[in-house]
């Protein structure tokens, strides 16, 4: 994933789901000098992230004074490849007198095992696919026939996808595309599904 | 007025009140003493926004918005170092 330097600062796209609903917002200040995360209302309000009664106030301090927020669980927050479920962000007006929509703080750099690349400016991460892969081995005992035919239907896909001949009118002329490239593996084999 | 007559003046709507006394507490927690009440507001969006503007107008006064339905506020504080831009000369 790609940053973006503006001012010498690192800005990123990120994606929040929240009551069914995702919007995706450019210009989220990474900024490890945060212990949390932070969007500006006027982004998210087009997703009803208002403030509830029972919300918990935050009191930001620090240089130039102060500001509220109030805190919520969104659905996800997603960056690249990598979402954290049930992830707790807070949200004010984020005043500055610049244009800022979020910041992407330590809460979810961490938990996410970001790594970033100032040098080639982008943002990895590579600690989430051990957790992913964690995660998903867990599910494959936990739960085997679900898997299993998770799989098969995937696999089904895969196999239809690779029958279906491409049309000539693509083709143009040029030679017919190999994917996956020729690594002398043959198509698996689908049995009992259409 | 101290938070539980607010509550019983003003029941069950979102407020912006002003704390006129208050500490913060180990934990970071941030305990309202005294307190004034503004404005009350029809919803959470219209406390948000009515907060916004009067945080803007008196930057150095502690307002809130809260709804008189909690029995208790639960306010954190955190630090924030604030935003150190490279071209601060265009902003």
């Amino acid at each position: 994933m790609r940053l973006e330097l503006e001012g010498n600062l690192p800005f990123v796209a990120i994606r929040v789901g929240y009551r069914g609903v995702e919007i995706e917002i450019g210009k989220v200040l990474i900024d490890t000098r945060s212990a949390s995360t932070l969007l500006s209302v006027d982004t998210v309000s087009s997703i009803g992230l208002f403030p509830l009664p029972e919300d918990t106030l935050h009191t930001i301090r620090g240089i130039g004074g102060s500001e509220v927020v109030f805190s919520r669980r969104v659905d996800y927050l997603q960056v690249g490849g990598r979402a954290l479920n049930g992830f707790e962000v807070e949200i004010g007006g984020m005043d500055y007198g610049f244009e800022i929509t979020g910041i992407l703080g330590m809460d979810f750099l961490t938990r996410a095992g970001a790594v970033l690349d100032l040098g080639n400016l982008t943002i990895e991460f590579t600690g989430a696919e051990k957790m992913e892969r964690g995660a998903l081995a867990q599910e494959h005992f936990l739960d085997w026939p679900a898997r299993e035919a998770q799989l098969r239907a995937y696999r089904a896909r895969r196999g239809w996808m690779r029958r279906a001949p491409c049309p000539a009118s693509l083709a143009g002329g040029l030679r017919e595309p190999r994917w996956p490239p020729d690594l002398g593996l043959k198509p698996p084999q689908v049995v009992g599904v259409d | 007025m101290l938070w539980p007559e607010v509550r019983k003046a003003y029941p069950n709507q979102w407020l912006i009140i002003e704390a006129l006394e208050a500490q913060t507490m180990p934990g970071n927690r941030r305990q309202l003493g005294r307190l004034a009440v503004i404005e009350s507001c029809p919803d959470g969006e219209a406390a948000f926004q009515r907060y916004r503007h009067l945080h803007q107008e008196y930057p150095a006064r502690e307002f809130y918005f809260v709804h008189t339905s909690r029995e208790e506020l639960d306010i954190r504080e955190r630090h924030w170092l604030g935003i150190r831009r490279g071209d601060a000369a265009r902003a």
